[in-house]
């Protein structure tokens, strides 16, 4: 026979009461209760609020309800019978109307408010800009870059300079900038003239950091670049 | 209790489609057990009664949502329940919000005559029950006062069965403890 403590009793004791003991258990905490004045009474006092849940259980069921069916029928609306999928096949179709509907005001707005991010770029038009006196080329970096034009700086809302021609195999080609991308920023610094990139090059070129490219490309897209500069002999 | 179970879906298919009598049959079936459930909350004859027809119309407007699978008395029981426990707590915040004396709780209209009238133990079992927290009040009611088996009240509360039965155990445990306090405030008395 196993011996159990009191704490064990104690959680033994509403099984008992419920008559959901297993057999081992239940002498065991009968040897227990015998040998324990304290899970004596515990028990005691267990058997006496399930007779009074019991009591009460009974009293509950003895109570006589009236008919509510009338009551209840004549509360019920006069409604359509109830047809399971019907009402969510509406609302889905209600809600599917309602995004579409939503989306298409979205668009005409986005149309109306923005054409120029819609427009095509326009061709050759950094030809009219006066490059003289500029240096725009590139060769350590393997990119030829000019200046924005006003059209071009309202295309893409931005300052910047456009690069024009990349090199194969070039640092640039590497990093992934392409024709047509416009620089706007590099280490964080706004771009607006070629000069100011030669400038920023070549303090970090010397100082042998790398040089971080803000880059917009044709279709409007923004990227980031890297480009790693080895040191200046 | 297959049986019965799909007699009843045959009548909850038949509401469905608009028959109020074969409803009419089910509030018949029914009325008994979720009045008591509702009493068992509410310790009051006419909040019970009414408790008891609202469950019954908030079912009819969810029959689509009654999944066959399950017993129609324990998916009603759950919505009595629920109501239940939506008004007592909204009887409690409106106790606070207003001043003490205002009767608004529905177990107030049961309070001094109805308790010297009727036996004062189960009135202090309901006393009590009600004073407990929400989670073993339920519990308790729905075992020892119902009558429930542990797989309907699992089913109808969501959840399993060994929590169902460790909170029954706390529920009994703190019952015992409020009965025997209260036995011995009576008894000075």
């Amino acid at each position: 026979m196993v011996n159990i403590n009191c704490p064990i009793a104690k959680n033994l004791m509403p099984l008992h009461l419920d008559g959901n003991l297993y057999p081992d258990d239940e002498a065991a905490l009968r040897m227990h209760l015998q040998s324990c004045p304290q899970c004596a009474e515990e028990i005691r006092l267990y058997q006496d609020a399930f007779d009074g849940l019991r009591g009460a259980k009974n009293e509950l069921q003895s109570i006589a309800w009236p008919d509510i069916s009338r009551r209840v029928i004549a509360g019920l609306p006069d409604s359509e019978p109830v047809e399971p999928a019907r009402p969510r096949a509406v609302f889905r179709l209600r809600f599917a109307f309602q995004t579409a509907a939503c989306l298409m005001i979205g668009a005409l707005i986005g149309f109306i408010a923005f054409p120029k991010l819609t427009a095509p770029v326009p061709e050759n038009a950094v030809d009219d800009v006066d490059i003289s006196n500029v240096r725009t080329n590139f060769p350590e970096l393997g990119m030829r870059i000019n200046p924005l034009n006003q059209p071009l700086k309202e295309h893409f809302q931005s300052p910047g300079v456009m690069v024009t021609n990349v090199d194969e195999n070039s640092p640039a080609a590497y990093a992934g900038i392409k024709q047509w991308d416009v620089i706007t920023e590099i280490n964080n610094c706004p771009i607006e003239k070629p000069d100011q990139l030669q400038a920023i090059f070549n303090d970090y070129h010397k100082a042998h950091k790398n040089l971080k490219f803000v880059i917009i490309h044709k279709d409007g897209k923004k990227d980031i670049y890297t480009i790693k500069l080895d040191k200046k002999d | 209790m297959t049986d019965i179970a799909t007699d009843d879906y045959a009548l909850v298919k038949r509401a469905m489609q608009g028959s109020k009598e074969s409803f009419e049959l089910l509030v018949k079936k029914h009325q008994n057990r979720i009045c008591q459930t509702a009493y068992s909350f509410l310790h009051d004859y006419d909040a019970s009664l009414d408790a008891a027809q609202e469950t019954f119309m908030k079912a009819y407007k969810a029959l689509d949502r009654f999944n066959p699978e399950f017993n129609f008395l324990t998916w009603l029981s759950r919505i009595c329940v629920n109501h239940c426990l939506d008004m007592l707590r909204r009887a409690r915040t409106a106790k606070t919000v207003c001043t003490e004396n205002m009767d608004l709780s529905p177990d107030t209209s049961a309070a001094p005559e109805n308790v010297i009238d009727k036996k004062e133990t189960s009135s202090r079992i309901m006393e009590i029950v009600q004073s407990m927290p929400a989670n073993y009040r339920t519990v308790l009611i729905l075992k020892d006062l119902q009558d429930l088996s542990f797989g309907e009240i699992s089913e109808m509360l969501d959840i399993n069965n060994s929590t169902l039965r460790w909170r029954l155990h706390m529920a009994r445990k703190l019952f015992k403890n409020l009965w025997t306090q209260k036995e011995v405030v009576y008894g000075k008395h």
